[in-house]
């Protein structure tokens, strides 16, 4: 019977593994990944329906028919309700199994097909290195078109992940200095104390460990542009500091008096509110009106999901062949994964669970099972209520006690519209106002 | 039946069912591989007609079944 079907099989350009026992099948299942399965009904080991059943569980993208000497309209019913494409008695009509396997060729074929397509849509979509096709992240790139030539200082808004530094290096690229040097600084990433240094030199002796003389980013960025990452982390009297290269366009490395002449065009990042930091005197307001001249506001990306096919796509392209898997599509399942999941993380978030997924994954189709895992097990249900471990908490370390006090003062005191604003659920909001006994 | 056997004697309708789905199984493999000749093999070949008269009795021998075992 193996020899037999496994012969028309070939014949219909599937590439066939025979088994005959049950147990083993189901504990190879992982390695051999079948796109179609045919079982024998009656078998000693282990019977087909409970194959069947264990087959569905772990590996939902494979197709099971089922096949057996006796085959009646109950059987029938059974088999196709746990989930089998259909059931066949033998003997076999190679007509219905050729139809069958044609259908089983189809899907996985429809499955690439659409990838290939996001895939292509997301390359004419793409816009230095930046991928998206909704009309917020169309008006994004024709401003980034815009302002490139013109702007010297800019200020990019957004919440992590979102892609700041992206924006910050196509500014670059397009402008005036995309010859030059472009230098990137996380704010958040220094020590204190080594700020002032980093950002403007120092001299030979200006501190126990300056051993030798050091020009700081500004200097290394003569020319060209700088990147202030996390532009909200500056302390106050280097914010002052800043304030004066900007204004004076000269530096004045640490332990020295002596202005050097910079050109620099400075380009900072944040995701907090800097208006609400200014307000609670925790950022200088001539800064802030100094480096928003220009401000570019990043959506997340759970306001843009439009977009998440087309980023899918690309992310699982590269992936697959940095991994040298054979992946060529995603499951719908594993789309609606996908497209649901809140993404406090934004588009960094999205890219590494592909990752993750792709790199659990051994068939052509990312399944639902696989995104699910590398989604850390957590099923995303929008508007629902929050689970134990809910995903936002991680992601928003900012949401201290003062952030919370401050927004539900801004709005009155009204928890919805203070969650919108913070960007989680009422019920997380709720969970921290419990933590602060600011219920 | 006789006493002897009382205590191994299997039941009589799950034996006539084990046979039948074995004999099916078989036949399902001689069906089939006359099937798989039929179709790769192009339609004026000569041994096409033994084939399908392979297929015939095949099929006529399966038809039986049901009234093989009618007590």
């Amino acid at each position: 019977m193996l020899a037999l079907v496994q012969r028309f099989a070939e014949g219909e350009q599937f590439e066939v593994v025979t088994r005959t026992g049950g147990r083993n099948l189901i504990a190879e299942l992982p390695a051999l990944k079948p796109d179609v399965t045919l079982l024998d009904r009656q078998m000693p080991e282990i019977g087909g329906v409970d194959i069947l059943r264990a087959m569905r569980e772990l590996d939902p993208e494979c197709q099971v028919i089922l096949m057996t000497g006796f085959a009646t309209v109950d059987s029938a019913i059974e088999a196709v309700k746990l989930g089998a494409l259909d059931y066949l008695s033998k003997p076999l009509d190679f007509a219905r199994l050729r139809e069958l396997l044609a259908t089983v060729r189809f899907g996985i074929e429809r499955r690439q097909r659409l990838m290939t397509a996001d895939s292509e849509l997301a390359s004419r979509f793409e816009f230095c290195g930046m991928i998206g096709r909704s009309p917020a992240m169309q008006e994004l790139f024709d401003m980034i078109r815009r302002l490139a030539p013109h702007a010297r200082t800019a200020l990019i808004t957004g919440e992590t992940g979102t892609g700041k530094e992206l924006v910050a290096r196509a500014l670059h690229k397009l402008g005036p200095r995309c010859d030059r040097r472009f230098v990137a600084f996380n704010c958040s990433a220094v020590v204190e104390t080594l700020f002032e240094s980093e950002l403007f030199g120092h001299t030979r002796g200006a501190f126990t460990g300056a051993v030798d003389a050091k020009a700081g980013l500004f200097e290394s960025a003569d020319g060209g542009t700088l990147f202030l990452d996390e532009i909200g982390e500056l302390p106050l009297p280097v914010q002052a500091k800043l304030l004066r290269v900007l204004e004076q366009g000269d530096v004045q490395r640490v332990g020295s008096t002596d202005p050097r002449r910079v050109d620099v065009r400075t380009v900072a990042a944040t995701n907090r509110r800097l208006a609400t930091e200014v307000a609670a005197g925790r950022f200088r307001q001539d800064l802030y009106y100094r480096l928003n001249v220009v401000e570019i506001g990043l959506e997340p990306l759970r306001d843009r999901r439009e977009d998440t096919p087309y980023l899918t796509a690309a992310f699982i392209r590269e992936f697959a062949q940095r991994f040298h898997k054979p992946l060529v599509g995603v499951s719908r399942g594993a789309e609606r994964l996908l497209h649901d999941a809140p993404w406090p993380g934004n588009i960094r978030e999205l890219r590494n669970v592909i990752e993750r997924a792709c790199m659990l994954s051994e068939g052509r189709i990312l399944s639902e099972r696989e995104v699910l895992a590398a989604l850390g097990g957590v099923r995303p249900s929008r508007g629902a209520a929050a689970r134990p471990a809910d995903p936002v908490e991680e992601f928003e370390p900012e949401l201290d006690r003062h952030r919370v006090e401050q927004v539900l003062q801004q709005v009155g005191g009204n928890r919805s519209a203070a969650a919108r604003l913070l960007g989680i659920s009422r019920r997380a909001l709720y969970r921290r106002l419990d933590m602060f006994g600011l219920r | 039946m006789t006493n002897d056997n009382a205590g191994q004697v299997p039941d009589c309708a799950d034996a006539d069912d084990r046979l039948v789905h074995e004999f099916k199984n078989h036949m399902a493999v001689v069906v089939g591989f006359c099937d798989l000749l039929l179709s790769e093999l192009p339609p004026d070949h000569p041994m096409r007609t033994d084939l399908e008269q392979i297929h015939v009795a095949s099929h006529a021998a399966i038809a039986l079944l049901p009234r093989l075992f009618q007590r």
